[in-house]
C-alpha cells in the first residue's frame, strides 16, 4: 500500500502523488520476508521482525506506465506547442528556422522534465518521466532526459509514468 | 469556406479542453449538463454582440481609442468585463435551469464555468474561421485563446459555490478575472506577446491550482477506507493480512475484520463497507 513520506497519508494501489502535499507516494518492505509493511510499525506483519532494529527497506510505489495514446498525445501536444509558440515568437519565415524550431522541442521537455514540473503536453495528459525505480529526476539526468526524449537507447533508463491521485 | 466544416473543426478544441476537465473530475459530470453548458456559452458570445449592439444604439459605441492607455481600459472594461459578465450571465442561467446537486461543491460551479467559456469560445471559433476562411488560425486558438478563457471563467468560477453566501467574492473574482483578460488582450494588441504568454501562464497556473482544490475537497469523491483486525494483546488496528501485530508482535490477531472508517464488522472479501459505503483500497 503506498503511502506518503512526508504525511504519512495512505493511498490505493496504484496511487503515485499524495493528495494533501503533492510528494511521490513510497512503500515500505521488510528486509527479512520482503512482505509490504507500513512507516509506523514496530513488527513486520508477516514474520514478526524487529523493525525497530531492523528497519524496513523504503523506496518509490510502484507507478502505472503511461499508455501509449497517452505518449503519442503528450509528445504531439509538445510538439504543437513549441512549433507554434516558436513562429509566433520569432516570426520566422525560413523552412529551415522552423525545422531547427522542432528539433527544440525535446531540449525543452527535457529541461521540464529535470525542472520537476514536467512538459505542457505531460502535464495535460497527466504522464511524468521519472528514473526506472521510481525515483525523482535531477539535474545531472539531463542528458538522460534528452536520450529519452530522442528515443535514443540510453534513455532507457527512464521510464514516462502516469500521474494518478 | 463550408459552414459545416467550419462548425466542426472550431469544435474540436473546445472538446479536447473539455476532456481535459472532465479527466480532472472527482466524478464524470452528467453529459446533458455539459451540453446545456457549451449552449449557454455560445449563447453568451450572441449576448455579447448583442450588448456591443444596444450600447452602439444608445450612443455609447464601444471602439478601441487611439492611445495606449485609454486601450488598456477599453480592453479591461469594453472586452474583458463585457465577455466574463456574459459568460457569468450564461452560467447562472444555467444553474437557475439546472440545479447543481449540493454535493457539486466548488467543483460544479468550476466545471459549470469551464464549459460555459468553451461554447463561449467555441462559438468565437466559428466566427474566426468563416470571418478568415483560414482553419489554420485554430491552431494558436486551441493553444492560446480557447484555454485562456477557461481559465478566465475558472477565477469566477470558483466563487459561483457560495455566489448567494458571499456576492462580495464572486464579485471580486470576475473584476480580476476581467482585469487578467483585459491584459492579456492588450499585451497582444500592443505587440507584447511575450508579457501576453507570461499571463496566460499564470492563469494556467492559478487554473490549475483551482482544478486540484476544488477536486479534493469535492463532497463527490468517493472515500476509501482499509480492513482492519484488532489486536487482542494490545488493542492495535492493524492490516487485515497480517499475521502478526505490527505493534506488539503477539499473534493473537484473529479478532474480526472492521472497517477502519467507521469501525463496524465487515467482510473480507466485499469491495465496499456495507455499513458506511466507503471503497476498500
Amino acid at each position: 500500500m503506498p503511502f506518503c513520506p512526508a504525511c504519512g497519508l495512505r493511498a490505493a494501489p496504484g496511487a503515485s502523488r499524495c493528495g494533501l502535499d503533492g510528494h511521490w507516494m513510497a512503500r515500505a518492505r521488510c528486509r527479512q520476508c520482503g512482505g509490504e509493511v507500513m512507516p509506523a510499525d514496530r513488527y513486520c506483519g508477516w514474520c514478526r521482525c524487529d523493525l525497530v532494529r531492523q528497519p524496513a527497506w523504503q523506496g518509490p510505489a510502484e507507478f502505472a506506465a503511461a499508455s501509449v495514446r497517452r505518449r503519442i498525445g503528450a509528445a504531439a501536444f509538445d510538439l504543437l506547442t513549441v512549433g507554434f509558440a516558436w513562429s509566433w515568437l520569432f516570426d520566422v519565415a525560413s523552412p529551415w528556422l522552423r525545422l531547427a524550431g522542432l528539433l527544440l522541442t525535446p531540449l525543452l521537455v527535457a529541461f521540464c522534465e529535470v525542472g520537476g514540473t514536467g512538459s505542457p503536453g505531460q502535464q495535460i495528459f497527466g504522464l511524468r518521466r521519472l528514473r526506472a525505480d521510481g525515483s525523482a529526476l535531477a539535474v545531472r539526468d539531463l542528458g538522460l532526459c534528452l536520450a529519452a526524449a530522442l528515443r535514443l537507447p540510453a534513455g532507457r533508463a527512464l521510464r514516462l509514468f502516469r500521474v494518478q491521485r | 469556406m463550408n459552414p459545416w466544416l467550419a462548425l466542426t473543426l472550431s469544435t474540436l478544441p473546445g472538446l479536447f479542453w473539455l476532456i481535459y476537465v472532465e479527466s480532472q473530475a472527482p466524478r464524470r459530470s452528467a453529459p446533458l449538463r455539459l451540453a446545456a453548458a457549451l449552449m449557454a456559452g455560445a449563447g453568451s458570445a450572441q449576448g455579447v454582440l448583442w450588448l456591443h449592439g444596444a450600447l452602439n444604439r444608445a450612443g455609447w459605441p464601444l471602439e478601441q481609442p487611439a492611445g495606449v492607455w485609454p486601450q488598456l481600459l477599453f480592453f479591461v472594461v469594453g472586452v474583458g468585463l463585457v465577455e466574463e459578465s456574459c459568460k457569468l450571465a450564461g452560467a447562472g442561467l444555467l444553474r437557475a435551469v439546472l440545479r447543481p446537486a449540493v454535493q457539486a461543491g466548488v467543483w460544479g460551479g468550476l466545471v459549470d464555468a469551464s464549459a460555459v467559456a468553451l461554447g463561449f469560445a467555441t462559438a468565437e471559433n466559428v466566427s474566426y474561421v468563416l470571418g478568415s476562411g483560414k482553419p489554420t488560425i485554430l491552431v494558436g486558438r486551441f493553444l492560446l485563446s480557447t484555454f485562456a478563457h477557461v481559465c478566465m471563467s475558472g477565477i469566477w468560477g470558483a466563487a459561483l459555490f457560495e455566489a448567494r453566501r458571499r456576492p462580495g467574492a464572486l464579485l471580486a473574482s470576475l473584476l480580476w478575472a476581467a482585469a487578467l483578460h483585459g491584459a492579456y488582450d492588450w499585451f497582444l494588441t500592443i505587440g507584447w506577446a511575450s508579457l501576453a504568454l507570461l499571463v496566460y501562464a499564470g492563469l494556467g497556473w492559478l487554473y490549475r491550482l483551482r482544478l486540484q482544490e476544488s477536486f479534493y475537497s469535492s463532497a463527490q469523491r468517493q472515500p476509501v477506507s482499509q480492513r482492519v483486525r484488532e489486536c487482542g494483546a494490545c488493542r492495535t488496528l492493524g492490516r487485515m493480512e497480517y499475521r502478526f501485530c505490527p505493534d506488539c508482535g503477539a499473534d493473537e490477531y484473529r479478532q474480526p475484520i472492521l472497517c477502519l472508517s467507521c469501525l463496524k464488522p465487515t467482510d473480507s472479501e466485499s469491495a465496499s463497507c456495507q455499513a458506511c459505503g466507503c471503497r476498500f483500497f
